[in-house]
């Protein structure tokens, strides 16, 4: 559990870190929380030459509203948007979902880019970017691009994230208030992967619901539905219809069990919020 | 015996632990942090890669290259410095430290690299090449019985290396009987439990040094005992014992038995000393530790009884099958043989009759886990009894008592030859079903069930054994062998206390504690013998086996602290009491048996005001002797020092008869638990937990509930949580603890715990172990309550939610899963149990793919990171030869890669078979791929089976398959891009731009 060798490089600015990654590029890993990325390091399932430690560089740690999207820099703790007094009204799906993620220890290190560029197709940021057609922030010593969240995961731990390229931005769209949104998740005890977790979006009948757990991506589907008779009636086709993995964590057939309960919870609770909202 | 009187101000209380503030503080001194020799070296393990297979090649050259790596322990060393490590049971097999000519389980030692850290070790390791020629991997018990199976150790000629029948009372009649008289049944149940471990916080640890002037080896290592295991150590270095010094630090953070499984890493140490003439440490990792330290036995077992109409049970029938893991390790097969005198368990049932076998399969080697034989004995046994009350329509705790063995009965010889020596276990049920806790689960059931919820009450009755008999194992030889060998027995244990000038006294025990408080009771004990304040006390339990006094049974274990250890060291003191108080009442002018040790000073009863000091009157054996001899002539002894011997009288070898008094005391544990199932989550809650115990007298309250609370909750893991995962290819799943979960507080709660006192009459202070109890008894009495709350008797333990959620499905209660996953055309094939099939969309002809895959140097160009690519021909098609480097997400791993291109159909068909050898493990695949043009494109269809072992496969399990598809995907995208490049037709596709936007094409 000793790390091998690696160069650390301790930058201050974006400019330096991008110039780097050009200069190392697969040789190079980014260390922002280091929660997955320091594990990974002492067992030796990865071994780069350098490191390149961003948590100096003042630049990545913003995020706010901007526009039409929650934006977060990549220096961004999760604890810190979990925190901020805001987020309950910009991204209400976020706030149900921080307590899931992990433990508190350990969102007080691991940042939002961080589990987005990890793309674990169980884990909770991916599951909202996908679930709120969010946008990835690329950049390289060249220019830069945003990749929607659906064309940015490729497969479990894969995205198309080159080399030479920082994330150095998330965006989650922010919805106006006629949306509502239900999360529901099951793990063996607090803090572990998701076993399924299930997000949903509502815009009057419009609905989005995205599943974790389930597959090496998050899939997202859509659908229309008014009741929640409908709604439920929909998950019970997609749980049915879906391909789903079995490893040695789960069944298939727990995993689409808990697809049907727990995609049921979360429209329900998108539905009461719905309601709620309009008393 | 004597006994301390019950008016004892400081034991029976719940007096404060003394190890805590150094603990709180960070000052424990743990094997880790104690300051090493100058010159210390660090080791790294080259562990095996693969459950089984033949060693073709260890290279250690490049790891030698490293600046900082000094040396590599082999198997030609330890083959040199060693001998085979001494088992019971008596087979051919020699077992070394390091794999002789063959591996037979992931993580199996193969080599040891020593060097100036731990992470140029490790570094080190890296370097190592090894080559295996994998071999089927035999996983499971029965399987490893079957005619034709692979057998682990040739030279045995079977995978049973153990198979005994015992025999007491009339079994065969009373279950011919059952045949033939209507008011008698056989009830039978088949059970298996799993394998699971304790997993303290602290893994193993060793400071090794070899002394070559005196040919000696002086060792400190969190090794817990017991220390009869230090003979085998001894003789496996060729020593005599005095030339193995062995420390054992203060503190240990915990052991669960599972410290036993140091033994094999001191010896590995001591040898890796000896290589490079210098101390060598080594602190285990917890991946290794998952991975290849020890691990409780799985069991296979087929219990029968034979019942009255009325519940009483006439006869048992065990059929034990003990999965020990591919070696027998000492003192296995002792999980078997542990709990043998007492397998009935409360009950009092004369005819039984006995069939153990003892299995080697290809998994981690087993040892001491807290609990040891009681959870495997009593998952069966108390099964059997709720599937009893079920068939007999009445409850668990009828049937239990109408069974037990009754207060005037004890003490009472059980039939394979337990003494149990005290108990009411009626009063214990008294105090079950009285206790509002419990009525509360009974009308929460009645109200679950009202609702349609599925709601259970599961009851388990144990008797906890505690000090082992050290002969017990010994059971597991016939009869003549014994003879043959000698007999052995007892559990002798030692205890020194000594009384310094002034009057501070100091007690030095080899008890080897791992937390429990060994320190604070000793204290509190002490201070009541001599009637001082337990500050005054001084408990040293760091341990040298050159300077204090041990003898083999001297360690952690056997939850031997009350009973003996506890016990000796009253008996020492009281010893020392009657020297002082011979002296005290010459001075004080009384007769000794008038005097009162209280406050610190020593009076006359009744005259409590007019004592003298203590202090003084112990000073006087040091600065005057002469006063003492003056007083009590010549001979007196004036040594303020006493070490105790004990030995419990009970235990005897085993008899001719092959009846065993197994352990000296025996407590007993009544459990009920209420358990909801969620349907939603199809998870198990524990709604209510009660548990009864009576380990005799009880010498701090406090630490007793910390024991059941701590036995509970690993208790709660292994019924719930915790499995050590296997595939059928025999590798190891589990290797972190995201996939070796424990619980956590939350998911525990807290059992209501009742006390009864039922005082043994063979130990000292008539104190039993309390420490195991739990582990014994919760694993069934959830499982009982979960078969209560769906009516389903086949309960597999840990009970997960994707266990529970079959366990719907099969009742009805939930649908079956809907049969739309793929399935593969490969038969399937239990060495390679990963699956991953999927089409690729390919914008390039079938030909043009042929095209490249018959042409190396294309083919190289597809290969992801391929340095080099060597080509030779072998049946039916193609084998090259080249090194790959596989990125998947964070990782990225470099293999030594052999690819098979067979069975080709150009241009519709191919296999594709690779091998890949690398530090992070060893990736086999086999898969067959298909080619079909639709179109302007062709789809490609691979349908693979794999295995993947290893480092990868311990840690990664949950997303291997994903792995696998990226893989497979990667290398035929990029064959196409390659087939594509090359291809006439020079038409940019869509395709083509997405990919070499996404970066696959070059």
């Amino acid at each position: 559990m000793k790390t091998a060798p690696f160069q650390m490089h301790h930058v201050n600015s974006q400019k330096e870190v991008l110039s780097l990654l050009d200069q190392y590029g697969e040789d190079a890993r980014i260390l922002a929380g280091g929660q997955t990325l320091l594990p990974v390091l002492a067992m030796r399932i990865a071994s780069p030459e350098h490191l390149i430690d961003i948590n100096q560089v003042d630049e990545l740690k913003y995020f706010g509203k901007k526009e039409n999207f929650l934006v977060v820099g990549a220096g961004v703790r999760q604890s810190e948007l979990e925190a901020w007094s805001e987020l309950p009204k910009v991204q209400p799906l976020l706030q149900m979902m921080f307590p899931w993620v992990a433990h508190s220890p350990i969102r007080n290190r691991g940042t939002v880019c961080g589990s987005i560029a990890h793309a674990d197709p169980s884990a909770e940021m991916v599951l909202a970017l996908c679930v709120l057609g969010g946008v990835v922030v690329l950049m390289t010593k060249q220019g830069s691009r945003t990749v929607p969240a659906q064309e940015f995961f490729v497969g479990a731990l894969q995205t198309v994230r080159q080399p030479n390229e920082l994330i150095t931005e998330v965006r989650f769209p922010i919805f106006d208030q006629t949306a509502t949104f239900g999360f529901a998740e099951y793990g063996y005890r607090h803090g572990d992967f998701a076993v399924v977790a299930v997000a949903v979006c509502k815009v009057k009948n419009k609905w989005s619901i995205g599943f974790g757990g389930i597959d090496d991506c998050v899939v997202v589907h859509h659908f229309d539905a008014s009741t929640l008779e409908e709604a439920s009636n929909k998950v019970q086709t997609l749980t049915t219809s879906l391909e789903v993995r079995q490893d040695p964590s789960a069944t298939s057939g727990l995993r689409r069990h808990l697809m049907l309960t727990l995609g049921h919870q979360a429209c329900r609770q998108a539905i009461q919020t719905d309601k709620e909202d309009k008393r | 015996m004597k006994r301390l009187k019950t008016s004892s101000p400081y034991l029976n209380t719940a007096y404060p632990r003394v190890e805590d503030a150094a603990l709180l503080t960070g000052s424990g001194s743990y094997i880790d942090d104690l300051p090493l020799p100058v010159g210390t070296l660090y080791a790294a393990i080259v562990r095996s890669p693969v459950a089984h297979g033949n060693i073709i090649s260890i290279d250690a050259q490049s790891a030698l290259n490293i600046e900082g790596v000094r040396a590599v322990l082999t198997i030609n060393d330890v083959q040199q410095w060693s001998n085979p490590l001494v088992v019971a049971v008596k087979t051919p097999i020699r077992q070394w430290v390091l794999a002789h000519e063959v591996v037979r389980y992931v993580g199996e030692p193969l080599a040891v690299v020593i060097a100036e850290s731990r992470a140029l070790a490790e570094d080190g390791v890296e370097q190592v090449l090894v080559n295996i020629t994998p071999l089927p991997a035999v996983v499971d018990v029965d399987e490893a019985l079957q005619e034709g199976v692979t057998i682990l150790h040739p030279e045995v000629g079977s995978n049973c290396v153990s198979d005994r029948v015992f025999v007491y009372g009339n079994p065969d009649t009373a279950f011919n009987d059952a045949c033939a008289s209507p008011s008698l049944r056989t009830v039978e149940i088949e059970v298996r439990y799993p394998r699971n471990s304790c997993t303290p916080i602290e893994t193993s640890g060793v400071v090794a040094q070899w002394r070559a002037a005196e040919s000696s080896y002086e060792v400190t290592s969190n090794f817990m005992g017991p220390f009869s295991l230090h003979v085998v150590m001894a003789a496996a270095l060729k020593v005599p014992g005095t030339k193995l010094r062995h420390h054992v630090p203060t503190d240990s953070g915990g052991s669960f038995g599972v410290k036993q499984s140091v033994l094999p890493y001191v010896i590995m140490c001591c040898l890796a000393s000896r290589k490079v003439g210098a101390p060598v440490k080594f602190i285990e990792d917890r991946l290794e530790h998952l991975q290849a330290a020890t691990s409780a036995t799985a069991r296979h077992t087929v219990l029968k009884a034979v019942v009255e109409n009325s519940g009483k049970i006439l006869a048992l029938d065990y059929d034990q099958i003990e999965d020990c893991g591919a070696y027998l390790r000492a003192p296995e097969p002792a999980t078997l043989y542990r709990m043998h005198g007492c397998v009935t368990g409360p009950y009092d049932i004369q005819n039984l009759r006995i069939r153990n076998r003892v299995v080697l399969i290809n998994k981690t080697p087993t040892g001491l886990v807290r609990g040891f034989g009681g959870p495997q004995v009593y998952f069966s046994l108390e099964r059997l009894i709720h599937k009893i009350s079920r068939e007999l329509g009445k409850t668990h705790q009828e049937i239990a008592a109408i069974n037990y063995v009754k207060k005037n009965q004890f003490p009472y010889r059980a039939a394979a030859g337990a003494i149990l020596d005290s108990g009411d276990y009626q009063q214990a049920l008294e105090t079950l079903q009285n206790s509002p806790e419990f009525q509360k689960m009974l009308s929460r059931r009645n109200q679950a069930r009202q609702e349609g919820r599925f709601y259970g009450i599961g009851i388990s009755s144990i008797v906890e054994p505690s000090v082992s008999n050290m002969g017990y194992i010994t059971t597991v030889l016939s009869s003549e062998q014994r003879a043959k060998a000698g007999p052995k027995n007892g559990a002798i244990t030692s205890a020194t206390v000594s009384i310094d000038p002034s009057g501070n006294i100091g007690a030095n025990i080899a008890s080897a504690p791992a937390g429990q408080g060994h320190q604070t009771v000793i204290s509190q004990l002490l201070a009541d013998v001599f009637g001082v304040s337990p500050t005054q006390i001084q408990v040293r339990v760091d341990f040298d086996t050159a300077k204090d006094a041990w003898s083999i049974a001297a360690g952690n274990y056997s939850s031997r602290f009350a009973g003996a250890v506890a016990g000796t060291v009253y008996l020492a003191a009281e010893k020392l009491k009657a020297r002082i108080s011979l002296y005290a009442a010459h001075v004080l002018q009384v007769q000794p048996h008038q005097l009162i040790f209280v406050n610190g000073h020593i009076a006359k009863i009744g005259h409590e005001d007019e004592g003298i000091p203590f202090a003084r009157i112990c000073g006087n054996f040091h600065w005057s002797p002469g006063l003492v001899q003056k007083a009590l002539g010549k001979d007196i002894t004036l040594a303020l020092q006493e070490t105790q011997f004990w030995s419990p009288e009970v235990l005897e070898a085993p008899d001719e008869k092959d009846r065993v008094n197994t352990s000296t005391a025996y407590g007993f544990a009544l459990d009920a638990c209420g358990i909801e199932i969620d349907i939603e989550t199809c998870s198990a809650k524990i709604d209510q937990y009660i548990t009864v115990h009576d380990a005799g007298r009880i010498l701090n309250p406090a630490l007793a509930d910390g024991q059941v609370y701590g036995a509970y909750s690993q208790a709660v893991g292994a019924a719930l949580f915790e499995e050590f995962i296997y595939s059928s290819d025999g590798n190891f799943l589990s290797g972190t603890f995201a996939d070796y979960r424990l619980p956590t507080a939350s998911d525990v709660g807290t059992p209501k715990i009742y006390h009864q006192e039922s005082p043994s009459p063979f130990t000292p202070l008539g104190a039993k172990g309390i420490g195991e109890g739990n582990s014994m008894s919760t694993p069934v009495c959830i499982a009982n309550a979960i078969a209560d709350a769906l009516e389903i008797e086949n309960i597999t333990l840990p009970a997960t939610p994707s266990r529970i959620h079959a366990l719907l499905v099969a009742k009805g209660t939930l649908p079956p899963e809907p049969l739309i996953t793929q399935v593969s055309a490969i038969q399937a094939n239990q060495d390679f149990p990963l699956r991953a099939q999927g089409d690729v969309r390919l914008t390039v002809s079938p030909a043009d793919i042929f095209a490249v895959l018959l042409d190396p140097l294309r083919l190289k160009k597809v290969i992801p990171g391929c340095e080099s690519l060597s080509e030779s021909n072998i049946a039916n098609g193609k084998r090259f030869n080249s090194i790959a480097v596989v990125r998947i997400g964070i990782v990225k791993a470099r293999f030594e890669a052999t690819i098979d291109l067979t069975n080709i159909q150009n241009p519709y068909s191919f296999t594709l078979g690779g091998e890949g050898r690398g530090p992070l493990g060893m990736a086999l695949g086999m898969g067959q791929v298909s080619l079909k043009s639709e179109g302007d494109i062709t789809i490609l269809h691979y349908d693979y089976q794999a295995q993947v072992s290893g480092k990868l496969a311990a840690i990664g399990s949950r997303l291997l398959e994903g792995a696998i598809r990226l893989v497979l995907d990667q290398l035929f995208k990029a064959l196409a891009n390659e087939a594509d490049a090359n291809a006439k037709h020079k038409k940019i596709s869509i395709l083509k731009k997405i990919l070499r936007f996404i970066g696959l094409y070059k």
